[in-house]
């Protein structure tokens, strides 16, 4: 509806609607919709513990985010980010197997568009990685329900027992929530998107993951362990990282292990955790990366050796940035504080002290990137200020990122308010003498000990072979040891077929400069059909087998 | 040098005496494990990315597909393209 309004109304419809959607979570707090679809039932909504903490921040962030992105989103991008956040909250209002996979793929889809409106041919490619990965994940995912379906056949979304066909469920999840090694595509594909576009893909897919996990597998030993190592796997390629939104991006994944891991220990307390662990995520983490965009809005860089020196130029992005950042590392009076404590008290209680130790190893490396890294060689460090040159940023930055940075104090200053949104009953006081001592010991010697190995910790011109190797290096190695992939014959115009491709291909080519603009058919390259083609073919195979199996 | 290690041991001191001061036992052991934790992330992370991670930055271009200055990065950087 949006590129149909004019353009003096496009703001009041693109920041109403979830408005709109906030006002009516706030006016139906359970609101539960039941209905009978070709025989089964299904609920499309259900608003209860678990999913309500989780569509108010989604709204949120979808309301803020906006505000961000007024000046600089196109259209299309746009209507991409509405769709997107609609989807996701479809996703976790879902009450049963059919509606969440429905609104998942609607979710992939549409923020494919954000991952390309980067306009930039490697954000093409990236994006149709992303969407490679994601359409696999599906496949899997949905074979898993339809095969839950035929053994007990039942679509409920409540947790499961680990069954093979559960298992396939639970791996759909895990990929959608960046666990290693199912997790390239997130570092991949979310830097190459528009400062803005990245707020949101950061908020919601992950997230949402996260929350059909705590659904479907609370309490599953192996969760707590796949945790632990996302949080360590994302600091140790924070350290090599370069580029300052991949840097963030890794460190998506990290605090996402944290969410899984409480997952895994799955007590009411450590989904408490969990929970609140992705509340105030969305809410830093979309600060974080509104100031690393702001910057690369107006410099126009995103690499740490290109920049530096900034601080006089953007002192107020740096300082919103820095809420975010402590917000991250769980200073205390900040958002992190609150909600990673409640994880490490979960992990304690129940026992498991390494855990507690590793994710607390993980936490100085939080603090160690985001917190120091990061600004230190964006803001200061070498001087390149009079090599940058530093354009004006829009003023609904500006306001978004305070939205969040108020937001994030505001969880901080009064953690008892805070708790009463999550799933279960919360009788936890962060505030103690005890716990903020800790912390502050932290942060404080992080801060010395990075300060003491500062020369290593400069960014290098590198980049980083990750499990994305396996489908971007890996085919064309493959291709050069058996001698080459076997060519296609050249088009031939005499016959039916090939003049039918050539047509086939010029109408796509058509339709992707209508929706990206001039440079859109950079990325592409005429001989990709076959893959399409052959991909399309295994999809329906599947799926057909799958039908079969089903019936009989 | 010098400096910074006064400053390391004098934190370290007051931070003990706090421990102290509030039981949390043993006094100072956060502090430790963090200056070595994040000594550890660091110099551990840069041997493994040196050993097997890091590549050139364009280890990803690819032969035939792209001309040299599209590429990710390399090109934003030195254009100075607003990509906003």
């Amino acid at each position: 509806v949006l590129p149909l309004l004019p353009r003096m109304l496009r703001p009041v419809w693109f920041l109403g609607l979830p408005l709109l959607a906030g006002v009516l979570l706030l006016l139906e707090p359970d609101l539960a919709v039941r209905m009978e679809f070709y025989g089964y039932e299904i609920q499309p909504i259900r608003l209860d513990g678990f999913s309500r903490p989780f569509a108010y921040v989604f709204v949120v962030i979808a309301g803020v985010g906006g505000v961000y992105g007024l000046r600089t989103m196109g259209v299309g991008e746009k209507v991409a980010t509405l769709a997107y956040a609609g989807s996701a909250l479809g996703v976790v209002l879902a009450g049963d197997l059919l509606s969440l996979f429905f609104f998942w793929e609607l979710k992939v889809a549409s923020s494919v568009f954000l991952v390309w409106s980067g306009r930039d041919p490697e954000a093409g490619r990236a994006g149709l990685r992303y969407l490679f990965v994601h359409l696999v994940g599906g496949v899997i995912l949905l074979g898993g329900i339809l095969w839950h379906l035929s053994d007990t056949g039942s679509l409920a979304f409540a947790a499961f027992g680990l069954t093979p066909a559960t298992s396939l469920i639970l791996i759909g999840f895990l990929l959608s929530a960046a666990v290693p090694p199912l997790h390239a595509w997130l570092t991949d594909a979310y830097p190459q998107s528009t400062a803005a576009g990245m707020v949101f893909l950061s908020a919601f897919t992950t997230k949402a993951s996260v929350y059909a996990l705590m659904r479907g597998f609370p309490g599953v030993e192996l969760l707590i362990w796949l945790g632990v190592a996302m949080a360590l796997y994302g600091v140790v390629y924070a350290v090599l990282e370069n580029d300052i939104r991949r840097l963030l991006a890794y460190h998506i994944i990290s605090q996402v292990g944290y969410m899984v891991a409480a997952v895994g220990i799955g007590t009411e307390i450590a989904l408490n955790g969990a929970t609140a662990h992705a509340f105030a995520h969305i809410l830093y983490k979309g600060l974080l990366l509104m100031g690393a965009g702001a910057v690369i809005h107006a410099t126009g860089r995103d690499r740490l050796t290109a920049l530096g020196g900034l601080y006089r130029a953007m002192p107020v992005v740096f300082g919103l940035y820095m809420i975010g950042a402590l917000s991250i590392s769980a200073a205390p009076l900040f958002s992190g504080f609150v909600s990673k404590e409640v994880t490490l008290y979960a992990a304690s209680a129940a026992g498991l002290s390494a855990v507690v130790w590793l994710l607390k190893l993980a936490s100085i490396g939080t603090f160690l990137h985001t917190g120091l890294k990061l600004p230190y060689f964006t803001w200061f460090g070498p001087d390149r200020s009079t090599e940058i040159d530093v354009g004006p940023t829009p003023a609904p930055m500006y306001v978004a990122m305070g939205m969040l940075a108020a937001l994030n104090l505001a969880i901080g200053l009064f953690p008892a308010a805070f708790y009463t949104l999550l799933p279960y009953p919360l009788d936890f006081e962060p505030y103690t003498g005890a716990k903020v001592a800790e912390l502050t010991q932290l942060l404080v010697f992080t801060a010395l000990a990075s300060w003491w190995l500062r020369s290593k910790l400069a960014g290098e011109r590198t980049v980083s072979v990750d499990a994305d190797w396996i489908y971007r290096k890996a085919p064309a190695r493959v291709a050069a040891a058996i001698g080459g992939v076997p060519r296609l014959p050249e088009p031939d115009p005499a016959r039916a077929w090939d003049r039918g491709v050539a047509l086939w291909e010029r109408g796509i080519l058509a339709v992707r400069r209508a929706v990206f603009g001039p440079h859109a058919d950079l990325g592409h390259k005429p001989s990709d059909y076959p893959t399409w083609l052959i991909g399309g073919v295994v999809l329906a195979a599947l799926l057909v087998t799958l039908g079969l199996g089903h019936v009989g | 040098v010098k400096g910074f290690w006064f400053v390391t041991i004098a934190a370290l001191v007051v931070i003990v005496i706090a421990d102290l001061l509030l039981g949390v036992q043993p006094p100072g052991l956060v502090a430790v494990f963090s200056f070595a934790g994040c000594a550890v992330i660091i110099v551990g992370s840069k041997w493994l990315g040196k050993r097997f991670i890091q590549r050139p930055e364009d280890y990803y271009r690819t032969q035939t597909t792209l001309p040299e200055d599209v590429v990710s990065g390399a090109h934003r950087e030195e254009r100075g393209v607003d990509r906003g």
